[in-house]
């Protein structure tokens, strides 16, 4: 029986994870300290980032790739 | 199917523009919203203009881009009407949230994010044109509580989508297993 090619691999998934946090920490930063709400702009961009990074994430922790 | 919905969705922005009228001319007259009156019927007659001609683009159908236009020009109405009573101190904020929940529960997950990405940006703006008393720590976690309703109003709405699919395939099931049974019971007769 011929192995199936990963989806994704752990190295990506781990990437996935760690770009999520840095993501979400760069959105807190912004809401915490933004002086112009130019900034606010991006948000869209961040949450849907996060959402997906950390959808991977967890997808990879229960081992659904 | 769309074409229903975006009929509701006129009838429903009848019935809310009325409200929101009659709020700003009670308010207006008690003095507590300092807009004027050209800016009050001129927002009410876009309104009416636009809604008048979404009913004539639905007697012949419904395009598909019709739901994410009447989604954005309501959103740009109400931000108007949010930046000219007061901006982020505006008591008709709470408009926003009938649009989203309004369009999330009719359209699901997709329409919950456009809400809230178009609100987003209109809400920064607003904010980049009037900025609020003090720091936007308060204006962000706004925008992100109506982020988390939206994706709440989504992921519902995808779990009520997800059941009516069920109950609709339970339902063709039991019509098609009535079908086989008259022919059964037709052949041994």
């Amino acid at each position: 029986m011929d192995r199936r090619t990963p989806v994704l691999t752990g190295r990506a998934a781990g990437a996935a994870g760690v770009l999520g946090v840095v993501l979400l920490g760069l959105m807190v930063a912004i809401a915490w300290r933004a002086t112009s709400a130019v900034w606010f702009l991006i948000f869209p961009l961040l949450l849907l980032g996060v959402l997906a990074a950390g959808g991977v994430a967890v997808l990879w922790i229960l081992r659904h790739f | 199917m769309e074409q229903q919905i975006e009929r509701s969705k006129a009838v429903v922005r009848w019935i809310v523009a009325t409200v929101l009228f009659a709020a700003v001319v009670y308010l207006k007259g008690r003095g507590e919203v300092a807009v004027s009156w050209t800016v009050v019927l001129g927002l009410t007659a876009l309104l009416a203009a636009l809604n008048l001609t979404y009913w004539a683009i639905l007697r012949r159908g419904a395009p598909s881009w019709l739901k994410y236009l009447t989604t954005a020009t309501d959103l740009a109405l109400i931000s108007a009407l949010v930046a000219f009573t007061g901006g982020s101190g505006s008591v008709f904020y709470f408009a926003y949230f009938i649009v989203l929940v309004s369009n999330s529960m009719r359209y699901g997950m997709g329409m919950a994010l456009y809400v809230a990405t178009v609100y987003n940006v209109a809400y920064a703006a607003i904010l980049r044109a009037a900025p609020p008393a003090g720091d936007l720590t308060v204006e962000a976690v706004k925008i992100f509580a109506f982020w988390g309703i939206a994706l709440y109003a989504g992921y519902l709405a995808m779990r009520f989508q997800r059941q009516t699919r069920i109950l609709q395939s339970y339902e063709e099931t039991i019509t098609r297993l009535r079908h086989e049974m008259a022919v059964l019971k037709g052949v041994s007769e």
